[in-house]
């Protein structure tokens, strides 16, 4: 009999592929090794469950069959990385980007960055927001004070108008949405009362949340984006804004990342 | 170490589309047996399974651990698992007789070990180091199997007995899981509860339904689909494990095509008259 790490490399391999290198360790005489399908269809079938309750906009728009195609070459080629059934899917934006039967649908990318977010905010650990109070005083006592942002905090660039194809799929009605060129990035992030929230992120919120993620001071974050910016006024109220909506913790918490 | 505590009434499976009806009164139920992994993180359902933990005495039992993998355990997951475990004091924590990563690639199914020395060696190991991790004994719960490996060094209830003696936790006997791996590798499922030690290790029941699948070659086989009634030879296994065991809590399962509320709570009451049935032949026995 061989170790048990080249027996279970040889089961995923064979599960992730349809292959069938397994079937040596196997009693034929006791169970027919074409039951190894059991085992491969359970797993196809989890992982594209898993798949749709984070993507459920895309379901939507693409319907399930072509969804379950999708699926099927990504789970190929992306094996779900831990036993963390939230941390499954977050390559999903990228592999569509270059999924050339969904070419003619250009904007799928942006929505499913925009549900990736999404699901990863709602799920992420409970944190307490920092609140304006708090922010002052650790700023005149700590010059090193660094922001720490969210755990649920992301930033989501955008090529399409896909936020209002993704909210036009909140309604019971979906209506019709014009598809345009819209390069920006979105912050989304769960704020308030369990609320997941997105918004229009300028390049210098963008790079105070990148540059505090860092361990950058609260000083040196703030120089970075200041760098960034095109509208000061705009900016404070920005800053104002998502601090009053949680976007920073007030103190660092023993986050999981897997 | 914090050891699980002993025998409420049967209880039922946590499912999200009963949270609601959990939480406006106090159903009728032993214990509520949460997925620990549907509960990683924050957010509305970590508050939900707070608030039922109010309410309920909660079991958390894990899908996604891991034990048999051949490499080392998952630590950032014993953390979720930890944490979790912490903040709401479950009734029992439990986990499986099976693997389903290694290295970077897992799969959400419980794939069969092969009851060789090294993955005996192996699965007391890693459920030494998470039973220290998360300072509470764990039950181990024998999954249902569809595959026969070639070359073996224990049976299954041999490599239970092992490894409950060597690494001090406890079983969770998934009665089910019996019938529907007895069916599909063709062993008598009464004697493999009978091979099973009954020094009081054996915790926790998990009863539910299968599925009676033909696949491509014209074979008949058990699915463990939790979706259906327990079946009347479930029962009778049940009946004579709680013979053999004494009186355990058992849970219900059931996880697709979910019924209504009070569907679960009448088997689960059922499973309570079974056991209260088991109790009175004991005392007429030794009485």
């Amino acid at each position: 009999m061989p170790g048990l790490a080249e027996i279970q490399a040889a089961f995923l391999h064979d599960i992730y592929t349809g292959e069938r290198t397994s079937l040596v360790y196997l009693d034929a005489t006791r169970a027919s090794p074409s039951r190894l399908d059991i085992y491969r269809n359970n797993a196809v079938l989890g992982l594209t469950d898993m798949l749709a309750r984070a993507f459920p906009v895309l379901v939507q728009i693409v319907g399930e069959e072509f969804f379950k195609t999708v699926a099927r070459h990504y789970i190929r080629r992306h094996p779900q990385p831990s036993g963390n059934r939230h941390a499954f899917g977050g390559g999903l934006a990228d592999f569509l980007g270059g999924f050339k039967e969904a070419r003619s649908l250009p904007y799928l990318r942006d929505i499913a960055a925009i549900e990736w977010a999404y699901f990863q905010a709602a799920l992420a650990d409970d944190a307490e927001m920092l609140d304006f109070e708090s922010l002052g005083e650790a700023i005149a006592t700590d010059p090193a004070f660094a922001l720490t942002v969210h755990p649920g905090v992301s930033i989501v660039p955008q090529t399409f108008n896909a936020l209002d194809i993704w909210q036009e799929h909140q309604k019971e009605e979906v209506g019709l949405v014009s598809l345009k060129s819209d390069p920006h990035q979105l912050v989304i992030w769960r704020g308030r009362e369990d609320c997941v929230l997105i918004r229009r992120a300028s390049d210098a919120l963008a790079a105070l949340v990148s540059h505090s993620r860092t361990g950058l001071s609260f000083a040196q974050s703030m120089a970075i984006a200041g760098e960034n910016l095109t509208d000061l006024q705009g900016f404070q109220q920005e800053f104002a804004d998502a601090m009053s909506l949680g976007l920073f913790a007030r103190t660092t918490r023993d986050v999981f990342h897997d | 170490m914090h050891q699980s505590h002993s025998s409420p009434r049967s209880g039922i499976g946590l499912r999200s589309v009963h949270v609601r009806d959990l939480l406006s009164g106090r159903a009728p139920v032993g214990f509520l047996e949460a997925h620990s992994e549907n509960y990683f993180g924050g957010g509305v359902a970590r508050q939900q399974i707070r608030q039922i933990a109010e309410i309920y005495p909660v079991s958390v039992h894990g899908v996604g651990l891991s034990l048999g993998r051949a490499d080392g355990l998952d630590r950032a997951h014993i953390r979720h698992l930890k944490t979790l475990a912490d903040e709401i004091d479950p009734l029992f924590v439990s986990e499986h007789l099976s693997w389903s990563g290694y290295s970077h690639s897992h799969v959400p199914d419980l794939l069969p070990l092969p009851f060789i020395d090294e993955a005996l060696d192996i699965f007391v190991d890693h459920v030494s180091e998470f039973q220290d991790r998360i300072g509470r004994q764990i039950l181990v719960e024998n999954p249902s199997n569809y595959l026969a490996f070639a070359e073996l060094d224990y049976s299954e209830p041999e490599f239970l007995n092992l490894l409950v003696e060597r690494s001090g936790c406890g079983l969770l006997l998934d009665i089910n899981n019996i019938a529907v791996s007895a069916h599909n590798l063709g062993y008598d499922p009464v004697a493999y509860i009978d091979d099973i030690r009954a020094d009081g290790r054996v915790r926790q029941f998990h009863l539910a339904g299968y599925q009676i699948n033909e696949i491509e070659n014209g074979e008949t086989v058990y699915l463990d689909t939790h979706g259906k009634p327990v079946y009347p030879e479930v029962w009778e296994l049940y009946a004579h494990a709680l013979r053999r065991f004494g009186d355990v809590p058992c849970l219900i399962e059931w996880d697709t095509d979910i019924p209504a509320l009070d569907i679960l709570i009448a088997e689960a009451a059922k499973a309570d008259i079974v056991r209260a049935e088991m109790r009175e032949v004991r005392h007429a026995r030794t009485g």
